[in-house]
């Protein structure tokens, strides 16, 4: 979703939505489908639920649209339903609770070991990314949102935060403390390659 | 800079929104603290990990015709 005659696209195409126009429905939909799919996929992990999101997601463009009042808020409207769509698949489906919040991290903890020098085939291993899909599934929703929509969607921080409701300094502190949550599981994990090497 | 502010401010650091003065006192701080060196790099590299980790997930064209054809006839009928 980049800045500048996008914006002025979405903004035509949502005031054509509002008159009734199916064409201008079906361009919004091949734009932002796998967009919507992909985000609800990454927090449900699953392509059931993510395929029903994003029909009801849409079902509620066309429901509410007309209550959008800033035509150029589309984009960040569609990811806040989203999430909250996705969110409460998961609440209905009992598979999330939030969690308390770690502590902040001490910087006296942060250990030593340099485990960006580990080679590709440790770091990129289906034993790394499923610590890493693990850790980030165990986040607090609060960072986890932010984390999937910043570090796996690509969002922007301004586009998270009109689509949270959030201050821009709330999801860059978020975002930072989720990044430091995952970096202090992924340090544990690898450290066991440290004590090989030392070994 | 300490290494207490350097962590507070290693967010922006990474996404290079910090003024230019603040970038390089976080980078002479790195030069002398090799925690903090060893940090950054487990920082940056804990976001690429994150990217790498999620599959890239896409729906199909024939998914895409069925939403467009339901949604049409939905708005047809408002």
């Amino acid at each position: 979703m980049s800045k500048g005659t996008r914006v002025t696209k979405d903004t035509e195409l949502v005031r054509r939505i509002k008159q009734g126009d199916g064409t201008a429905m079906e361009e919004i939909v091949k734009r932002y489908s796998n967009k919507v799919y992909s985000l609800a996929f990454h927090i449900t992990h699953n392509t059931s639920a993510a395929e029903e999101i994003m029909q009801d997601v849409f079902l509620t463009v066309v429901a509410k649209v007309g209550t959008l009042e800033n035509d150029a808020y589309f984009a960040t409207w569609l990811y806040r339903v989203t999430t909250n769509a996705a969110y409460g698949f998961l609440r209905k489906e009992k598979k999330y609770t939030e969690q308390t919040p770690m502590e902040d991290i001490d910087h006296d903890q942060i250990q030593g070991f340099d485990w960006s020098e580990l080679p590709d085939d440790v770091l990129l291993s289906d034993e790394s990314k499923n610590i890493i899909r693990r850790a980030i599934d165990a986040l607090p929703e609060s960072m986890r949102t932010i984390v999937i929509m910043k570090d796996v969607e690509g969002l922007k921080n301004e586009e998270i935060a009109e689509a949270l409701g959030l201050s821009l300094p709330a999801v860059k502190s978020r975002l930072h403390r989720g990044r430091l949550m995952l970096r202090d599981t992924l340090s544990v994990y690898f450290s066991r390659y440290a004590n090989r090497r030392d070994a | 800079m300490n290494c207490k502010r350097y962590l507070a401010l290693l967010n922006e650091f990474v996404e290079c929104t910090l003024p230019q003065d603040v970038q390089d006192d976080i980078r002479a701080h790195m030069e002398t603290c090799p925690r903090c060196r060893v940090f950054y790099r487990t920082y940056s590299l804990t976001i690429t990990l994150s990217r790498r980790a999620e599959t890239t997930c896409c729906i199909s064209e024939d998914q895409i015709d069925r939403l467009c054809c339901l949604l049409t006839s939905r708005l047809c009928k408002k």
